[in-house]
């Protein structure tokens, strides 16, 4: 009987949640949506979302989960960082869950308080004007990441390696716009796979009302949207369903407009 | 009688079946259509007055021209209405947005601007031809016009409260996911099986509810996969976000896009393989969630 008592403890011992082999592990990459001054901030890949704010006003990383929303502090010796990707983190999460911090929404910001110490998590402004595919995916690191999730058709894509004549792309984008976000990465990817060849692309950033004269002057109805022009002349847009499979719509643009 | 007056008593017949079929398409989504006014730079506090005026204008000529008044003032008063429709849609046509859709018809027909134009031009003509025999100035018999107006309006007040939403917009059982556009935002809706949520990211009820769905259906792992659509206002999105903690992505569309496919929010829909299955006026019913978390179908 003793016996028995014993095997039901052990096996509850090591089944209960909080033991360490079932730790829980949040992976965070590093993101755009939310800014604090002086601190990187990472978002978590599960839903809900979550944000790790390193380093933190009060010392040590500060872990925000969202829907409530509550924050805490974190031991430093909880994070992990990604031997091959510097952008990804690794939080451990189990164990004990302490050192709660204030919080309080502003409208659109979140600020996180103690001992009247305080951190203001805010969305990121949009990325205005002009940027290139290297200034566009330091800005928004979730592009860059997106990118590599994407697989262009390789017919389209040597299509494009074999481009003679300079090429040159403007790309309408909008930091704010969820369309671009699914659709804009794609044309990364495109792009790095596609280096050497003559085309040269300048990403602009448009504002959340649409106020840009440089869209307006060039009647752009729409975000992404991409114009394709040689020797300062357009030739072609890339919009709409041209997105679902960029390397597809822009070699067939390049393909029709060659001289 | 005149050779000409069955022409023109056939014309005043089909016109008057046009601005009915109008003024009820406008009338279930008042504050749809009273959103297309102000589109078209009517003052916010006249918009929701102004349809319900116009509804009921619409629906007493069309009353009294399908009652067979063929008086030259309620002639007159179609044949202005159809050349002002004309004047407004080729309004449309010359602003450099160029408005997709013309709201005439509300969601039960949509057409494009050049396929509005002529069409309106066809009506002109038509109310050309209803003066065709026409009898000479009587006594004008106003019964029909206000029983018309009278049926337009208490349709237009009441008709939020009623079930019409499947009618009233674009998102309704048999639809496909490009007859709602929605897969210009989500293209993953055009294959499998997935809930839909339209969302109003500034109501309260909604924050609230939020987690309540996330564990009635296991979110993120469970059986139906879920996706959110609202306002993209940034601002809202991120206020959002803090306060109701999604289980699922939320993405953003233009207003005026999303404005199709609703009268009230929330509304909530399943697509399977690219096309609306069901609907719901809000979020759907616990018993519904609990089917649809099990991987059934309500």
């Amino acid at each position: 009987m003793r016996g028995c008592i014993l095997k039901t403890l052990l096996v509850a011992l090591f089944a209960c949640p909080w033991s360490a082999a079932h730790a829980v592990t949040l992976e965070f990459g590093l993101t755009s949506q939310f800014a604090v001054q002086g601190s990187t901030t990472y978002r978590s890949v599960e839903l809900p979302p979550s944000f790790l704010v390193e380093p933190s006003p009060f010392g040590r990383p500060v872990l925000i989960k969202s829907g409530g929303p509550t924050a805490r502090l974190l031991d430093p010796n909880r994070l992990t960082r990604d031997a091959a990707d510097p952008d990804v983190v690794r939080v451990d999460t189990s164990g004990p869950q302490e050192d709660f911090l204030s919080v309080r929404m502003d409208g659109p910001n979140l600020i996180v308080e103690r001992d009247g110490r305080t951190m203001t998590l805010k969305p990121s402004p949009p990325l205005l004007g002009d940027r290139s595919l290297d200034e566009l995916i330091a800005a928004m690191p979730e592009y860059r990441r997106d990118a590599t999730r994407y697989t262009p058709d390789p017919a389209a894509i040597e299509k494009l390696r074999h481009l003679r004549q300079p090429t040159e792309l403007l790309v309408f984008y909008g930091s704010w716009c969820p369309h671009c976000a699914q659709m804009v990465p794609r044309l990364v990817r495109v792009l790095q796979d596609v280096q050497g060849a003559p085309m040269t692309v300048t990403f602009h950033g448009v504002p959340h009302d649409g106020k840009d004269p440089l869209a307006d002057d060039l009647r752009v109805t729409g975000l992404p949207t991409a114009i394709v022009r040689r020797d300062s002349k357009e030739l072609a847009r890339m919009k709409d369903d041209d997105w679902d499979a960029p390397e597809r719509g822009l070699a067939a643009l390049v393909t029709s407009t060659a001289r | 009688m005149s050779k000409l007056t069955i022409p023109g008593a056939v014309a005043g017949y089909l016109l008057g079946a046009v601005l009915l079929l109008a003024a009820y398409a406008k009338a279930i989504d008042p504050h749809g259509f009273a959103d297309r006014l102000q589109d078209m730079s009517a003052p916010a506090n006249l918009a929701y007055p102004g349809a319900l005026v116009v509804v009921a204008f619409e629906a007493g000529l069309g009353a009294a021209l399908l009652g067979g008044a063929r008086h030259p003032v309620v002639l007159l008063a179609s044949t202005a209405t159809f050349v002002m429709f004309v004047g407004i849609v080729a309004w449309q046509l010359a602003r450099p947005d160029g408005t997709g859709v013309c709201g005439c018809f509300g969601q039960l027909f949509e057409r494009t601007p050049r396929q509005a134009l002529y069409e309106d031009v066809g009506f002109v003509a038509l109310s050309g031809v209803a003066w065709l025999g026409a009898p000479r100035p009587g006594v004008l018999r106003w019964g029909p016009s206000l029983l018309g107006a009278g049926a337009g309006l208490a349709l237009a007040v009441c008709a939020p409260s009623l079930p019409l939403d499947n009618q009233a917009t674009a998102l309704a059982p048999g639809a496909t996911v490009e007859d709602t556009q929605l897969d210009r935002i989500v293209p993953e809706l055009r294959a499998g099986r997935h809930l839909v949520l339209l969302l109003d990211r500034s109501d309260p009820a909604t924050r609230t509810r939020i987690p309540d769905l996330n564990e009635r259906l296991n979110l993120p792992r469970g059986a139906i996969p879920v996706v959110g659509i609202a306002d993209d206002d940034p601002a809202l999105a991120a206020a959002f976000l803090w306060a109701a903690g999604p289980a699922f992505e939320v993405h953003g569309a233009p207003p005026r896009m999303l404005r199709r496919l609703y009268r009230t929010l929330p509304r909530s829909a399943l697509f399977d393989g690219g096309r609306v299955l069901a609907t719901w006026t809000g979020f759907p019913s616990d018993a519904a969630l609990d089917t649809l978390a099990r991987g059934g179908l309500p």
